[in-house]
């Protein structure tokens, strides 16, 4: 009882406000703005937080397109060195030869029938029991192409001999037509569109979502304590509580505007880039509803409260910027975490996995991304950030009350010594 | 009305020049303050053992005492920044354990290890720290340009402070600690590392606060400095007050005339020896 009682006038020492509601809230709104001015104005801030989030995919798939489009220029330019055996000249494979030379990407060379080796060639043709056989080398792409230009060539030499033979005997070209099978999906045309990008989106997003707001976290924390500033606003008017509350909003905001940043970025890309290579394929399409939207911005808000819950947590024991990146650099692991059960595109959310953060977000916009919505589920999700941010919020309430903590003074901040801290802290002492 | 008078009241309100503030207020009361620290590899740690003085309104105060005597353990006491083990403080009446925020919106505090956020413009430091520490919103513009004008930041006042020199950046730190016109202002090593330009300079806001009825409680090891500013001084060695007064008082008591003769005799009438620590005053 006694040492509950010591507990709580310890929080209302160091939490103490002796104002009015309206003066913490005019607190908290001026120290917010003053970090969202301080933060916009360094490098570092606008390059993770803004630049990135918002140029990083843009350019990444535009990277990819113009990489791709050159492969494919430079695949359709190339010419296949095809070699033959030289007894074929005569053979009843002579005449498909013979059409296969006059093809513009093939330069076909007669050898010696003896001649096993590919040399310099990218396939060579030989005969064997009255079968045409063609050797290529499987773990050389120029081959494997090779191989497969001669397989459509053949296919579309036969084609011709039949055409020719039917109209030499006189019978209607239409009679035997060979068939073929086509596949048509039944998916609506976003379907396939929305089961991409609930592939591609979720995890971008998060990973996004944190790195914008590490930054901002440990320049808040870590940053203000080496800079000294850090005692200058303790020794100020505001009560800490609307210190703390501010740096959290400002974390929170930024990981948000980084989010959406993310997310606007992404979209407009995947449209803009990606949707015009598929134009052939009509049953691809990337449109997103506002329901959708809407439950994508609500995600993007509860991931950044949440990450920037658990980057202040991390970045509160340090004493310097380095110590908060090695602090924090473990939240990104955690971030990643949901990548394992994404990969499988069959997992759907439900009422276990809505209770394992990041992963039942991740979850929620996939599901979204394809037209799914549960709303208990996300309702779950939601709560279950929300327990989560009250968690980490109490704990680094319950940190603050340690003066060498808070001062940023004492030896380095090794990870042993953060488990003995942490430990101290949650046991009263 | 000479120069002096005029850059006195731009410092102070006006609100506050139209209301004489009474003689001999009490505005810092401390007794029998004691600072444990836990140390992880030494210990228990008695950083300051049973001080108690008091300040009062027009007062420069000096807390003299050598490297690790327990002066900014003190005032970071009475600045609300550590919790005291035991015993009682009060700032214009208010509790530094109990209503920490009216403290710490009635002083300015300034150290050696209070910065200024870079990224912020002279002028836009001067306006969030009135604002945050309750100075009438109104006000504050008006606030903002007579410290702008007072302290000569006029060319830089929308500089950021990233981009001034070390002189002008501790120009704007000490407008900002007097940014929201406290009456208390508590001062740890405020000369450390200035040149002498920038001393005189502090010197004579020292005196201009104290003009302006303002409490200036700060300390020091420099003898000639306490003896050049304070009404009165405590000499702190190892925690405890070995003595407070006057100067008068002091050389009355000890019968030497100079404060470092003084501070050595109150250290032999102490029991205590002055040890290395000397070397640095």
């Amino acid at each position: 009882m006694e040492g509950k009682n010591e507990i709580l006038a310890a929080l209302r020492w160091r939490f103490a406000s002796d104002s009015e509601p309206v003066s913490i809230l005019r607190d908290v709104l001026v120290l917010t703005r003053r970090e969202l001015r301080s933060a916009f104005r360094e490098s570092s801030v606008v390059l993770y937080s803004v630049l990135l989030p918002l140029l990083l995919y843009p350019f990444l798939l535009w990277l990819m397109v113009t990489a791709m489009t050159f492969i494919e220029g430079q695949q359709e330019k190339r010419v296949f060195r095809i070699a033959y055996h030289s007894e074929l000249d005569n053979g009843e494979y002579a005449s498909f030869l013979h059409w296969l030379a006059s093809q513009e990407r093939v330069s076909l060379v007669s050898v010696p029938a003896e001649t096993l080796d590919l040399g310099d060639h990218n396939a060579l043709l030989t005969s064997e029991d009255g079968t045409l056989n063609l050797k290529f080398v499987g773990n050389r792409p120029e081959s494997n192409e090779a191989r497969e230009y001669i397989k459509d060539r053949q296919e579309e030499f036969n084609l011709m001999q039949r055409e020719k033979w039917l109209e030499q005997n006189g019978i209607a070209s239409e009679a035997g037509r060979p068939f073929f099978v086509e596949g048509r999906s039944t998916a609506g045309s976003g379907d396939v569109g929305g089961y991409l990008l609930g592939a591609l989106l979720p995890i971008g997003l998060l990973v996004m979502i944190a790195l914008g707001g590490a930054y901002p976290a440990i320049d808040t924390t870590a940053g203000e304590r080496e800079r000294g500033t850090w005692e200058t606003l303790q020794s100020s008017g505001p009560s800490l509580a609307s210190i703390v509350v501010s740096k959290y909003l400002f974390v929170s905001l930024v990981c948000c505007i980084s989010g959406t940043l993310n997310l606007f970025a992404m979209l407009i890309s995947i449209r803009s880039i990606v949707a015009p290579l598929l134009r052939e394929n009509d049953s691809i399409t990337f449109s997103i509803g506002p329901v959708t939207l809407l439950v994508l911005l609500l995600g993007v808000v509860a991931v950044a409260f949440f990450v920037a819950a658990a980057l202040l947590l991390c970045a509160i024991f340090a004493r310097t910027f380095r110590e908060g990146q090695a602090l924090t650099t473990p939240m990104f692991m955690m971030i990643a975490l949901p990548v394992l059960p994404l990969s499988d595109p069959g997992l759907e959310l439900n009422g276990s996995l809505a209770l394992v953060p990041l992963v039942n977000l991740a979850l929620v916009w996939r599901q979204a991304l394809q037209g799914q919505y549960q709303p208990v589920y996300i309702l779950q999700t939601l709560v279950t950030l929300g327990i989560l941010i009250v968690i980490a919020l109490w704990i680094g309430s319950r940190l603050l009350r340690n003066e060498t903590l808070m001062s940023g003074q004492g030896p380095e901040m090794t990870w042993s010594r953060f488990f003995t801290v942490v430990k101290g802290v949650l046991s009263g002492r | 009305m000479d120069a002096e008078t005029n850059q006195i009241e731009s410092v102070v309100d006006d609100q506050q020049e139209k209301e004489p503030v009474p003689p001999r207020e009490t505005r810092i009361k401390v007794r029998d303050l004691v600072k444990v620290f836990q140390d992880e590899g030494r210990g228990q740690l008695t950083a300051v053992a049973d001080v108690s003085f008091e300040c009062y309104s027009g007062e420069i105060f000096g807390l003299l005492g050598t490297n690790g005597a327990g002066k900014t353990t003190t005032l970071r006491m009475l600045s609300t920044l550590l919790k005291p083990t035991s015993g009682e403080a009060s700032v214009m009446g208010h509790e530094v354990t109990s209503q920490s925020q009216q403290v710490r919106r009635s002083i300015g505090y300034l150290s050696t290890t209070t910065a200024l956020y870079p990224r912020l413009s002279c002028r836009e430091t001067l306006d969030f720290f009135a604002r945050i520490n309750g100075y009438p919103e109104s006000k504050i513009e008006e606030r903002v340009n007579h410290l702008v004008d007072r302290f000569g930041l006029s060319d830089y006042a929308d500089a950021r402070i990233e981009r001034l020199s070390t002189g002008m950046t501790q120009k704007v730190a000490i407008a900002r600690t007097v940014a929201h016109d406290p009456p208390v202002v508590i001062l740890d090593e405020p000369t450390n590392g200035l040149d002498i330009l920038n001393v005189l300079d502090f010197h004579k806001l020292m005196r201009e606060l104290q003009a302006a009825g303002k409490t200036v409680l700060f300390s020091t090891h420099t003898m000639s400095e306490a003896e050049k500013l304070c009404d009165r001084i405590a000499v702190i060695h190892r925690g405890r007050i070995l003595a407070c007064g006057t100067l008068d008082e002091l050389r009355e008591r000890s019968g030497h005339r100079y404060l470092e003769d003084i501070f050595v005799w109150l250290l032999d009438q102490h029991g205590e020896e002055a040890g290395p620590e000397l070397e640095t005053m």
